[in-house]
């Protein structure tokens, strides 16, 4: 599945606004997850589990273990797709 | 009591500070060098090195008292000891979890990761089984599930630090989710200090006029599904216990406040 960063956005909105209860009209690419959004580290792992949907595969934790802002999320969603698409 | 000087005071508490270094110092060469080699198994060891902290701790905060330094009410220990419950406590001072670790020989403390990386206290807090706080993801979570669900007791300071504001509990939610997961109850403890002392970004001697007074107030125990919507997102039941044990602590401590003389340590209707 391909995906462009703008629906993997939009995609992460919806998961923010059910999971966690986050107001759509406060996630913005440059908010910052921990510091902004309110996200923690248990949390993180709730969103890897609901990104299964866009990526297949879950997500190793790692790659959310340095990100800070939502556009961080989209960047290691997009880089895993892609690696995902030469790998097949 | 003959109430001492204010100089005397300062005196006494940098002699805590120097006892408190060499006591930590002399508890983890003790264990690491006679605890760690004995042929025990791990659990026995995790025991062992609790009892030897416990000890170190009834005893400390009873040298300060002697030193004049505190007073404090006796302690609630069965509400602190009961098997398969999370105790929660609000953390205003350095010396909070010594009054908790003095009345709970059997308990698993989460710690500040800090104190797992630090040389002096790494090898004691691996003996006692303590859980730092730093594992990302899962990892700390899923090691205090499991000494709940063995009916062990979990000590965790949910806001991770020292408060920076009285009155304020900024609570994160690990606790919730720990205890979300499992069902357990909570045994939330309200610390009270007054004078305030010993807080963060206090300096050691700008101790109060007079000697601090510790209460540790064992509040209702909370039973986590009554208080969030099962059916919704753990992430969401998450935050909806953590604001809910928020409002429980600005409730209690703001009729304590009123209640100063008082000393209640039967569990209190919050």
């Amino acid at each position: 599945m391909k995906y462009t960063k703008d629906e993997i956005f939009l995609h992460i909105v919806d998961i923010l606004q059910d999971q966690f209860d986050i107001d759509s009209t406060s996630v913005h690419k440059s908010a910052r997850l921990r510091e902004d959004l309110d996200i923690d580290s248990i949390d993180a792992v709730n969103l890897i589990i609901e990104l299964k949907t866009l990526t297949g595969r879950k997500l190793p934790l790692e790659s959310l273990q340095k990100v800070e802002t939502v556009n961080d999320v989209i960047d290691a969603v997009h880089r895993f797709l892609e690696q995902d698409n030469h790998g097949a | 009591m003959i109430r001492r000087t204010r100089p005397w005071r300062i005196t006494a508490s940098a002699i805590s500070f120097i006892v408190f270094g060499a006591g930590a110092t002399l508890i983890t060469l003790i264990t690491l060098l006679v605890i760690a080699p004995l042929p025990l198994t791990i659990e026995r060891k995790h025991r062992c090195t609790r009892r030897v902290i416990q000890t170190a701790a009834w005893l400390y905060i009873r040298m300060m008292r002697e030193l004049d330094l505190l007073t404090f009410d006796t302690i609630d220990k069965a509400a602190l000891n009961q098997p398969g419950t999370l105790v929660m406590a609000n953390h205003l001072t350095l010396i909070d979890a010594l009054f908790i670790m003095s009345a709970t020989p059997e308990a698993t403390f989460i710690v500040k990761s800090a104190l797992s990386r630090n040389p002096f206290t790494r090898g004691l807090i691996y003996l006692a089984g303590y859980i730092p706080n730093n594992e990302f993801g899962n990892g700390l979570k899923e090691k205090a599930i499991e000494v709940l669900r063995n009916n062990g007791i979990v000590v965790i300071f949910p806001e991770g630090t020292r408060a920076r504001e009285l009155g304020v509990f900024d609570f994160k939610r690990g606790a919730a989710n720990i205890a979300l997961e499992t069902g357990c109850p909570i045994q939330p403890i309200l610390i009270s200090c007054k004078p305030i002392a010993l807080r963060k970004h206090q300096k050691w001697y700008n101790i109060p006029r007079v000697p601090s007074h510790f209460r540790l107030r064992a509040l209702e125990l909370v039973t986590p599904l009554e208080h969030v919507d099962q059916s919704r997102p753990p992430g969401i039941q998450a935050r909806a216990l953590t604001h809910y044990l928020k409002t429980l602590y600005a409730n209690a401590s703001a009729t304590d406040r009123y209640n100063d003389q008082s000393s209640t340590l039967q569990p209190n209707k919050a």
